[in-house]
């Protein structure tokens, strides 16, 4: 098949057909020629295929574009991320994208200065003073076997300190469960009006109970093992960590 | 009451029982004190400490739920937030390795490093969703012309291949005018006048750009190992 009008239109020319770009004569001559109408269409299936097979190959992932945003990118990868920035107007768009969602979730990470009214709460980290394993083997005989780690109902209370802050706790069986304990606690020396008492097991929080006025509190139903309380009030928080629950 | 306490001393419970209380007075729009989210952060990130990372998880979905809802993009994904939220968490831990800790001095740059993770997966999608498009629009041209080939083919492409075949392209290219006309059409997808435009320092007008693409696209025509090697992979 030949062209029905020569001369045929250049490439070039049929390229800007294929962009919408050509001029009338163009246009007119392909719509005419079969010939130059179906060369049209084999140089836009190999533009086609070309840009399918190499669109964004060269592009930085937008994770690297990110890093590259928050100025953590070592110095050689962000000269080049900036010197691919400079030609792709994709990777541009996307990082001024990024930039956009960052400036609006920013508020998600701040307080405003009429919201910054309440004190930081102290954190103790508690120490066992009486009725651990220490004690007891103080008072046994010199040659009696050291059970380690065996505290409540058999040793009686243990008792913990933080600064001025005394936390006795007693393990016994839980009433209605046999196989079960439960943890009587008692809190002196600070306010325990708005205290909570948080028990954690394998960083899972099991349990929070109240801590009332006179201090005193009770979890039930526990499965021996070990655990971290952490008594919480507004302005201080104590941690009772690596507390044996009936372990042997 | 004596002073703080340091807060290494403390069990990642602990730091993870601290971080939940003082981003509930953070939603309460009190002060907070962001230092014991930052430790279980460093533990988890520093010390690759696993347990740390699922508290960090806990203490942060829903947070970052709320972020991916906001993403212009995400209405448009097709995918659940979920999918996201899930994605931003690994990316996180896959990109964020101890060594770059060093780059974040508060809990605020940490979590705007987890808002570009979820930006990242979100754009992650949507360049999968425009190689697609641009997969399509071959393919359409394919069928017109009775040659064989699909969609998910193109997109299985191994990035290797496509590395090679730029390769290819780039060892019969000429000049940098050359280099540059099909890098712009070819990877950045540019029509002649936005090229023309982004590059008007080399170009004097469309017509070059044009007559450029018509020479490198005639050559590339005659060159059968390289058509062998673009069909090859149709």
């Amino acid at each position: 098949m030949a062209c029905v009008s020569p001369p045929e239109p250049k490439d070039w020319e049929l390229l800007t057909y294929i962009d919408g770009e050509a001029d009338q004569r163009v246009v007119e001559h392909v719509e005419q020629c079969v010939h130059c109408r179906e060369k049209a269409h084999r140089l836009a299936h190999l533009q086609g295929r070309l840009t399918a097979e190499l669109y964004r190959l060269t592009c930085p992932s937008p994770e690297e574009l990110g890093e590259y945003h928050l100025g953590i990118l070592p110095r050689d990868r962000a000269a080049a991320v900036a010197c691919h920035l400079a030609e792709c107007p994709h990777c541009t768009r996307e990082v001024t994208q990024l930039k956009d969602y960052l400036t609006q979730l920013a508020p998600t990470l701040e307080l405003g200065p009429l919201e910054r009214i309440k004190e930081q709460v102290w954190v103790l980290v508690a120490r066992l003073v009486s009725g651990g394993p220490g004690d007891r083997l103080l008072k046994q005989p010199a040659l009696a076997p050291a059970h380690a780690g065996i505290r409540g109902e058999e040793d009686g209370p243990c008792i913990y300190q933080a600064d001025d802050v005394q936390t006795v706790i007693e393990v016994q069986d839980d009433a209605e469960r046999p196989d079960r304990k439960g943890i009587f606690g008692l809190v002196t020396g600070m306010d325990t009006g708005e205290m909570q008492a948080h028990l954690w097991q394998a960083d899972q929080r099991v349990a929070v109970v109240p801590v009332d006025e006179l201090g005193n509190f009770v979890i039930p139903n526990l499965a021996p093992g070990s655990y971290e309380l952490i008594l919480s009030s507004p302005e201080v928080e104590i941690h009772i960590q690596d507390l044996q629950v009936g372990v042997r | 009451m004596s002073q703080r306490t340091d807060l290494r001393l403390l069990t990642i419970a602990g730091i993870a029982h601290r971080c939940r209380q003082e981003t509930e007075h953070f939603f309460q729009r009190q002060s907070y004190d962001p230092w014991y989210c930052f430790e279980l952060l460093r533990r988890a990130i520093v010390d690759r400490n696993q347990r740390a990372w699922e508290l960090v998880y806990n203490q942060y979905r829903p947070l970052v739920a709320g972020w991916v809802k906001r993403h212009s993009a995400f209405p448009g994904s097709g995918e659940e937030i979920q999918y996201f939220v899930n994605r931003a968490f690994e990316k996180m831990w896959m990109a964020l390795t101890p060594d770059k800790f060093s780059h974040f001095s508060d809990l605020k740059s940490l979590l705007r490093y987890l808002q570009m993770c979820v930006h990242s997966v979100i754009l992650d999608q949507v360049r999968v969703a425009e190689q697609a498009v641009v997969g399509v629009e071959a393919e359409d041209l394919d069928a017109e012309s009775n040659a064989t080939g699909t969609v998910v083919e193109n997109q299985a492409l191994a990035r290797v291949h496509r590395q090679e075949l730029w390769d290819q392209i780039n060892a019969r290219l000429h000049d940098e005018k050359e280099r540059q006309v099909v890098y712009a059409s070819f990877v950045l997808a540019l029509k002649p006048r936005e090229l023309c435009a982004q590059f008007r320092e080399t170009f004097r007008d469309v017509q070059e750009v044009y007559r450029v693409k018509e020479n490198v696209l005639a050559r590339l025509r005659r060159d059968a190992e390289l058509l062998e090697f673009l069909d090859g992979h149709a």
